[in-house]
């Protein structure tokens, strides 16, 4: 992993592995976690658990807004929350859209990097090189 | 479930504690904020018993698990 520029961040993953797997930091007013996500160009959210959203000192049971997601399994409603921050590789993004849902625990990551974090940059994915790079 | 306090890398702890959720708190990171370097506060095979812990705790903290993504025999599809 290294930072090419200052505008360019590359990530380098086994292309091998069952998900591109990255450290990511939820921040809200006064609390971080830093969690395992999956790169999820397929999620319209970022996605966080219900319980990281609390110790970040949200309270997603009674968010306003609330959204249908469809999984590959099931429709679900689940509240949208905006989380102060969320950073990975080194860049942080402000008020960034979360929804809240549990991953079932084979998961063993704590979320998904979705778009809401993913659709301020260039996501440039060589799966042949294994190079993850961000602009 | 073990607390503790011990401070190390998050290499070290990785390979101390093989297949388990540690609860980090977060002294060092690299330059692209991965965390590595930590006090280990709490680790356990259950993670419910870390998010019991991590609740009531302010501050940077790491959660993650040491041993194979997604577990063996799984594959992702959300």
């Amino acid at each position: 992993m290294f930072l090419a520029d200052d505008n360019m961040v590359e990530h380098r993953f086994d292309p091998k592995a069952p998900g591109i797997v990255l450290f990511v930091s939820v921040c809200g007013e006064d609390n971080k976690r830093r969690v395992r996500m999956v790169l999820d160009t397929g999620s319209t959210f970022v996605l966080i658990p219900w319980k990281i959203a609390q110790e970040l000192g949200y309270k997603p049971a009674v968010s306003k807004e609330w959204t249908r997601i469809t999984t590959a399994s099931a429709v679900i409603y689940a509240p949208i929350i905006t989380l102060k921050a969320v950073a990975t590789l080194g860049i942080v993004i402000n008020n960034v859209n979360v929804v809240c849902h549990n991953l079932p625990d084979t998961s063993r990551v704590d979320g998904l990097l979705g778009l809401s974090y993913l659709r301020n940059f260039k996501v440039e994915i060589d799966f042949k090189k294994g190079i993850l790079t961000l602009v | 479930m073990i607390i503790m306090i011990k401070i190390a890398t998050i290499e070290e702890l990785e390979k101390q504690y093989p297949d388990e959720w540690l609860l980090v708190e977060v002294l060092e990171e690299d330059m692209l904020s991965n965390p590595i370097k930590g006090r280990l506060v709490a680790h356990s095979k259950a993670r419910d018993e870390i998010d019991e812990i991590s609740a009531d705790l302010k501050g940077d903290y790491s959660i993650f698990f040491t041993g194979e993504i997604p577990k063996k025999g799984y594959a992702f599809c959300f």
